[in-house]
């Protein structure tokens, strides 16, 4: 035979093996393809309130930025299921637009044979892998939103974390749901190959129970934080009701939190939320609502009081959440409360350990000198552990927050317009920890400062809207003792499609 | 030669052509004498013609004023160098004539149906009625006579401002009439007055934010009357109409939604609903509150059936009862059931229901105790395919958000969408509903194709049975209605689209069979 006789024999016989395959293969499923494009010039400025001084960084979802900046968040999804089984996926690209990460998404140092990275990066961003053996026993793995509170304070947890678990129905009341969650687990392969298989871990344990009383929901939770990173051991016991009487929707959270660090230190505190929110009119639905998170006193001592849960996802929550509200930024640089967060978890107690203590009467380049700067900045981060990405400090201030706002449907005005908007009145538990700047040696006030949000959307349609915040954080005594005088402020248009 | 001018020169001339038929109006010949027009910009109407609702003139006289025009009615006097605007009827067909007024010289001609049916807008007032002319005619199921198709003639006459189609009334009892209807009607009902005239009858049409009264007299529509609901409304989902007071004028329930926005929340349609009085004039207006309810019809009379705070419909039912005047909701449920009052008959007896199941199959169920579709009868089923008919869609909010891809209110899924199912209406011993024949076609490359048209069910001894006595469209049937011609025939009054979900061009078939 000839060279192209073969070539069509041999592509006849692989049409066909392929199309064997194909038939024998386990029934196919239909796939649901779903996903969102979400384009947001946003605007930060000052959120170190010192409008001297150039700002630092803002983290976000799409990286690090400052100033003037568009993020893009594209997502791609798409879900098979059958009766008892789902597999869903969604893809993801979330990045400031620029040259380097539109059309080439180059990250700096990460090069092959030389060459810099270049090529379109779009990660599995979440995965659900589901399967029922029946409606009490559902397993449940991959890295997709689980939370344990996120429907009223959301003090303790909400988050995209890797987990593997069950959940199901024990009565028609009744639901559960058990996870762990590997939050961290790697050691570093490179620098020290024999090191314990847990040093770098953080594990999470939770059961979530929810009943159903009427028109209200009642939901124990326990979660226990095996912080090996961190040498932190925690337990945290809470409890989350919301529900319905007429026009009140109420909820209500409590979380304590109980456990200690390998060198003795106790951990001991506790955060509550509270809120209710009334049904006057579809234009005019008000809510008042408190968030408290207790704060540290003495970082010198051996008790840690500071409030840090595993993700605080105060952003998310439906009553006080705003997706883009100027406390759900990023301002762990001054404030302390970081990205999703409301609770100044990452506020330091730069206050209390000063470096001039540490280093006074030692020449500078000396080794002694890098020892006691060493020992400066241990005392600065021995009591971190948890919140997120593991960055939270058990000396923060906690908070007390009292927030009014309300929301709306505008259409009797202008079609298809919504809009939210509230006020947060915001004091610190704690200042003993924080450092007065403006007056050495004396304590920071209490009141950290008023945030305002603004929230429009406008659906022009069912798969596109236009969204707008604005949001400020005017400084409070509290932050001018510690900061400056100058208001943070973001500005966020958002461009989303749906489909 | 400088190429990168001829490459200019060609990038040019190409836009050029090829944009050339996006700003071509629908009156081509009309823009492009205007535009080279020196004279008077002065422009003569007919006499008897109203500039400002003529369903004819009125499109062309605002294209006019748009290029800086001065329009006479007849009453007023023209300039003697400007130009006239008339309309002739021809063997071709009805035309728009453009003429100089100082020499009678013909300047432009434009077929009437061809400008009428390019305007991308149909205005509110406007009762358009071009020259359409239905499908081939062929012989279809035994219990269908042949149907004969007459094509339809305009007749527009200035002083009117409806317009004429097609029939006159020698038209054969089998025939088909269509009528393009302005805007993107929903539902339909009719009412035939007693006394009327053979196809003379009232066609109620249900938009998305408002009611309107047409009179349909031998293949013409007359807009009567209006009613705009005393509430904010987002979209139309259902009609109803029959005399409840007995005083021989019919009244209506009319049903909508509002939808309500949310920046964090999911959409939420809530209900508006009310029965509305036509007085002898025609004239429509509200004779309850707002009942805030789906609103159906049994044989019994009107019932209204709440939604659930997070269910497309509680199971509560209650009767629509008239007092003093007025129409309200009985203080205490009349029933309980599981089944949405849209999506069940009380057919064929009292005790027993037809249902739409899940699969889209009709189902014959007890009226109390069977539910999810579950038929208590052996022979209950319909296993016949009608097709996949999608209507107006309400959403209802989900009491537990599903977090589809995130935390972020676009991520989540915070409502379902729910659709109003296809009519079922029962007449005599039979029911009628629609079959889904037409299909939207494979999405971006695909085009609509098949055809709908309306079926009967019979329920026998040996279970539910199907015909077809109605001719068959190629269109999507949005709503129907029947009509008892003088005589015993029956006709069938079909709400027609374009599009599946009802944003396309729109019609109103009548059929009749002998």
């Amino acid at each position: 035979m000839q060279r192209g006789t073969w070539s069509r024999v041999i592509g006849a016989i692989g049409v066909t093996a392929l199309v064997t395959l194909m038939l024998a293969a386990p029934a196919w499923s239909a796939i649901e393809f779903f996903g969102t494009a979400r384009v947001l010039p946003t605007y930060y400025s000052n959120f170190d309130f010192n409008d001297s001084k150039n700002d630092m960084f803002v983290a976000n979802e799409g990286g690090m930025a400052k100033g003037e900046h568009i993020r893009a968040e594209l997502r791609l999804g798409w879900k098979a299921a059958g009766e008892k089984w789902s597999v869903k996926m969604i893809t993801e690209a979330d990045v400031i637009m620029q040259k380097d990460t539109a059309d080439r998404s180059f990250y700096a140092g990460a090069e092959k044979d030389g060459n810099p990275n270049s090529g379109g990066e779009f990660g599995i961003e979440r995965v659900e892998l589901l399967y029922a053996f029946n409606p009490a026993l559902e397993l449940q793995t991959g890295w997709d939103t689980r939370a344990l509170d996120i429907r009223t304070g959301g003090l303790l947890f909400g988050d995209d974390h890797p987990f593997i678990g069950f959940r199901g129905d024990l009565s028609k009341t009744t639901s559960y749901e058990l996870l762990y969650m590997p939050i961290q687990n790697m050691s570093s392969i490179k620098n020290e190959p024999f090191d314990s298989d847990t040093v770098n871990d953080w594990r999470v344990y939770s059961l979530k129970l929810n009943h159903k009383v009427g028109s209200f929901d009642l939901s124990p939770f326990y979660a226990y934080s095996d912080n090996e990173d961190k040498e932190a051991q925690v337990h945290y016991y809470g409890f989350e009701v919301l529900g319905k009487i007429g026009i009140l929707k109420p909820s209500f959270e409590v979380v304590f939190a109980d456990g200690e660090f390998d060198n003795g230190k106790d951990i001991s505190s506790m955060a509550a939320f509270a809120g209710l929110e009334v049904e006057v009119s579809k234009e005019f639905t008000p809510y008042v609502a408190l968030r408290y998170t207790q704060g540290d006193d003495d970082a010198t001592d051996n008790d840690v009081k500071g409030w840090v849960g595993i993700t605080d996802i105060g952003r998310f929550t439906p009553l006080m959440g705003m997706d883009g509200g100027i406390l759900s930024e990023d301002l762990g640089q001054s404030y302390g409360a970081t990205l999703y967060s409301y609770a100044p978890e990452r506020a330091s107690a730069a206050g209390v350990y000063q470096k001039a203590d540490f280093v006074n009467g030692l020449d500078e380049g000396t080794e002694e000198y890098s020892a006691a700067e060493a020992a400066y900045k241990a005392a600065l981060t021995s009591n971190n552990y948890g919140g997120i990405s593991n960055g939270g400090s058990g000396d923060n201030p906690g908070q007390l927050i009292a927030a009014i706002g309300a929301k709306g449907d505008l259409s009797r005005w202008v079609d298809k317009l919504s809009y939210k908007t509230q006020v947060f009145m915001i004091w610190y538990d704690e200042t003993n920890n924080l450092n007065n700047a403006r007056n050495p040696g004396k304590k920071v006030d209490d009141y950290a400062g008023t945030t305002f949000d603004l929230q429009f959307k406008y659906a022009l349609d069912e798969n596109f809207s236009l969204g707008y915040i604005f949001g400020i954080f005017v400084p409070g005594a509290g932050i001018k003792d510690q900061f400056g005088d100058d208001p943070a402020m973001t500005n966020c248009l958002s461009l989303v499609w749906s489909y | 030669m400088n190429v990168k001018r001829w490459v200019l020169f060609l990038c040019i001339a190409l836009g050029a052509v090829f944009c050339a038929p996006v700003f071509a109006g629908p009156w081509p010949q009309f823009e492009s004498r205007l535009a080279t027009w020196d004279g008077a910009k002065e422009v003569q109407l007919p006499a008897g013609v109203d500039p400002l609702a003529d369903s004819v003139f009125t499109p062309v006289v605002e294209m006019l004023l748009n290029r800086g025009f001065v329009v006479h009615t007849a009453a007023q006097k023209g300039a003697a160098d400007g130009l006239i605007l008339t309309q002739h009827q021809g063997a071709s067909g009805p035309r728009l004539v453009l003429t100089r007024a100082r020499d009678g010289a013909l300047l432009a001609l434009e077929p009437l149906a061809i400008a009428s049916s390019s305007r991308a807008d149909v205005r509110k007032n406007n009762v358009t009625a071009n020259v359409l002319s239905t499908a081939s005619v062929s012989p279809f199921t035994s219990r269908a006579p042949a149907t004969s198709v007459e094509p339809l003639r305009l007749e527009s006459t200035p002083q009117e401002r409806s317009m004429k189609v097609g029939s006159d009334p020698t038209l054969a009892p089998s025939a088909a009439v269509l009528v393009e209807m302005p805007g993107t009607p929903r539902s339909i009902a009719t009412w035939v007055a007693s006394g009327a005239a053979p196809r003379d009858f009232n066609l109620f049409v249900l938009y998305d934010t408002r009611l309107v009264n047409f009179r349909y007299h031998f293949g013409s529509l007359e807009q009567v009357a209006e009613f705009i609901p005393p509430a904010r409304v987002s979209r139309a989902l259902r009609l109803e109409c029959t005399d409840l007071d007995g005083d021989g004028t019919p009244e209506l329930a009319p049903v909508w939604v509002e939808d309500i926005y949310s920046v964090d929340e999911g959409t939420e349609s809530r209900l508006h609903s009310w029965v509305v009085g036509v007085d002898p004039d025609g004239m429509m207006r509200a004779r309850s509150a707002d009942l805030e309810g789906y609103l159906a019809l049994t044989g019994e009379g009107l019932y209204l059936q709440e939604r659930g705070e997070y269910r497309t419909f509680a199971a509560s039912v209650y009767a629509v009862e008239f007092a003093n005047g007025t129409f309200r909701r009985s203080t205490t449920p009349v029933t309980q059931t599981q089944h949405w009052i849209f999506n069940h008959a009380r057919w064929p007896d009292n005790e027993r229901v037809l249902i739409w199941n899940d699969d889209q199959r009709l189902v014959l169920a007890a009226r109390a105790g069977a539910s999810g579709g579950q038929s208590a009868y052996p022979t209950g089923t319909l296993l016949s395919d009608f097709g996949s008919y999608v209507g107006t869609s309400i959403y209802i909010p989900l009491k537990e958000p599903e977090y589809r891809s995130g935390f972020s209110p676009h991520d989540k899924v915070m409502a379902h969408k729910v659709h109003v199912p296809r009519r079922m209406l029962p007449y005599g011993d039979t029911l009628f509903t629609l079959a889904r024949g037409r299909e939207v076609g494979i999405p971006l490359v695909g085009k609509p194709s098949g055809r709908d048209r309306l079926v009967q069910i019979n329920a026998g001894q040996s279970g539910l049975q199907a015909h077809f006595p109605f001719k068959p469209v190629d269109a999507f049937i949005l709503d129907f209605g029947l009509l008892e011609q003088p005589g015993g025939g029956l006709g069938a009054i079909l709400l027609l689209n374009e599009k599946q979900d009802g944003g396309g061009k729109a019609y109103l078939q009548v059929q009749l069979t002998d």
